[in-house]
């Protein structure tokens, strides 16, 4: 059953801690996935994930009734990642065996989710439209407004991602 | 493994994964952000300014229009054969579906939270920008068909596929002048068959001249031929769940020996009227646009002029739309964005 959000804004505004509790068991999937295919580590997502739940009672008011509250929500935390990024991009450092980029913090303590491992050949774009859609079940057009892409773009980088994937993980498997 | 398989396996990983974080969440600590107040700017002498040159223009613009509706509309339907309104048809079924999905009109969410807290006074008034998302498709599809001065350009050829017997190649050229080559493959008992375009296969029936284009999550689009001997309208109805999601009458004129076309669109309470007609340049053409937006409450109207534009440093093309009285917007170009090759580009 479709869940109506704007039911429970006015309870948010209230602090009702009931309805917050609903609108966050419904919402983390897309919010996880948004937040991990940027950032990789697993200390700073529950860091982003907590601060994109205290962001959204902050702002609050600034949801428009009638919208998509998880859009809107993931948008949130995808701006999130997107800063925390930013702001760490000049303490990055390259390595060449991994052939990926590390934040320096992070580099001491690699600790990160075993369904990254799942979409490690998708680009990060890819993986958040194949993790977007698997794990929190958004309907393309939802994800499309995300990522700030058409649709056709969005179905055609999916259908492109479950490809690779395909090859990759009967590869794993052979292995 | 098949996709559902990979799906499954992801999202299963995943929720294990999903770290509890509400226990460190304090609603009471949280100060929630008050309230912006509407602010009204409403300045007379500037608005008295503005209506003034509006009347003037309305009154120029009904003079031309009558002044070019006698003139220059030809009576004699675009596509002329069977072929061409085929190939018309399926092309754009199947561009529709892949471009479009037709994108929740009613529903549009300002994702930008720094330019919510910043542009609140927006509330009351219908901006153009909101629309863009269900107006690029159109757009691109527009790039594909009205590309011809005169008739459709297609070759009959034989079917390279065992399974079907008959082949159509139908060719367009884009804003960049790049050919764009759809392969319809088809038999004729029963009436069906794929169209191909870059990666995407659709498949297609045809059945009581209604034709249905089905991706391969099963969402559909219907087309059905309502033309008659003196006018060209195709009504495009897509489905997803087997719901209808939105409708696009899609009308072609020729005009002065080049198509023009109107497009209606409606979903929900929101319908977006589009006439569209191509420019053509000596390097990229352009699409001269004018364009009608209606909801339950407002509806705004005026013109823009579509252009590409080269990103040198992201070797990629996007759309610049110049839109009358609003301004100029960027919007990613979809699917064809770079040149030389179909794949869609990266993000930064």
């Amino acid at each position: 059953m479709k869940i109506d959000f704007d039911d429970y804004i006015d309870l948010l505004i209230k602090k009702d801690n009931e309805a917050f509790e609903f609108v966050y068991e419904n919402t983390k999937k897309g919010v996880f996935s948004m937040i991990i295919s940027i950032v990789k580590n697993k200390a700073v997502t529950e860091d982003l994930m907590q601060d994109t739940y205290i962001k959204m009672i902050e702002k609050i008011h600034t949801y428009k009734r009638g919208r998509n509250f998880n859009a809107w929500l993931i948008q949130i935390a995808k701006n999130n990642a997107l800063d925390y990024y930013r702001k760490h991009k000049r303490e990055t450092i390259y390595d060449p065996q991994e052939q990926d980029y590390y934040h320096k913090d992070l580099k001491t303590d690699p600790v990160t989710y075993t369904v990254l491992d799942l979409v490690k050949p998708l680009d990060d774009l890819e993986k958040q439209i194949v993790l977007l859609r698997a794990v929190s079940e958004m309907k393309f057009k939802d994800i499309a407004k995300i990522v700030d892409r058409p649709l056709g773009t969005v179905l055609w980088l999916y259908n492109k991602a479950i490809k690779t994937l395909q090859e990759y993980l009967k590869v794993e498997v052979e292995k | 493994m098949k996709r559902k398989e990979i799906e499954s396996r992801i999202k299963a990983e995943a929720i294990k994964e999903i770290p509890d974080v509400i226990s460190r969440i304090n609603l009471e600590n949280i100060n929630i952000e008050p309230k912006k107040k509407f602010v009204s700017n409403f300045n007379f002498a500037r608005s008295l300014k503005v209506a003034l040159t509006s009347l003037v223009l309305i009154f120029a613009v009904i003079f031309l229009i009558n002044h070019f509706d006698t003139t220059g509309t030809s009576t004699a339907t675009p596509l002329t054969n069977d072929v061409e309104i085929l190939g018309f048809q399926i092309v754009s079924g199947a561009t529709l579906l892949a471009e479009e999905e037709l994108v929740e009109l009613s529903n549009q969410v300002d994702y930008n939270i720094e330019s919510l807290s910043q542009t609140y006074l927006s509330e009351d008034s219908l901006a153009i920008e909101d629309y863009f998302l269900e107006i690029d498709p159109i757009i691109s599809l527009m790039e594909k068909i009205l590309n011809q001065e005169g008739s459709a350009n297609y070759q009959i050829v034989e079917s390279d596929k065992d399974e079907f017997e008959y082949a159509i190649n139908y060719i367009t050229s884009d804003l960049s002048k790049e050919e764009l080559i759809f392969k319809i493959y088809y038999n004729e008992n029963p009436l069906n068959g794929i169209v191909e375009f870059n990666d995407m296969v659709y498949d297609f029936t045809i059945e009581n001249n209604l034709i249905k284009v089905t991706n391969s999550d099963g969402d559909y689009l219907t087309i059905d031929n309502q033309s008659d001997t003196l006018q060209q309208k195709f009504n495009f109805s897509y489905y997803k769940d087997n719901s209808l999601v939105q409708s696009d009458l899609i009308e072609i004129f020729k005009v002065n020996q080049a198509l023009e076309v109107k497009s209606t669109s409606q979903r929900n309470q929101v319908i977006i009227k589009l006439q569209l007609q191509r420019k053509y340049n000596t390097n990229l053409d352009e699409l001269e646009v004018d364009y009608e937006i209606i909801t339950d409450k407002q509806s705004k109207q005026g013109n823009m002029n579509v252009n590409l534009e080269f990103v040198q440093a992201e070797n990629r093309y996007r759309y610049r739309y110049t839109v009358s009285g609003d301004g100029e917007f960027e919007r990613p170009r979809g699917p064809q964005e770079n040149p030389g090759n179909n794949n869609p580009g990266r993000f930064n």
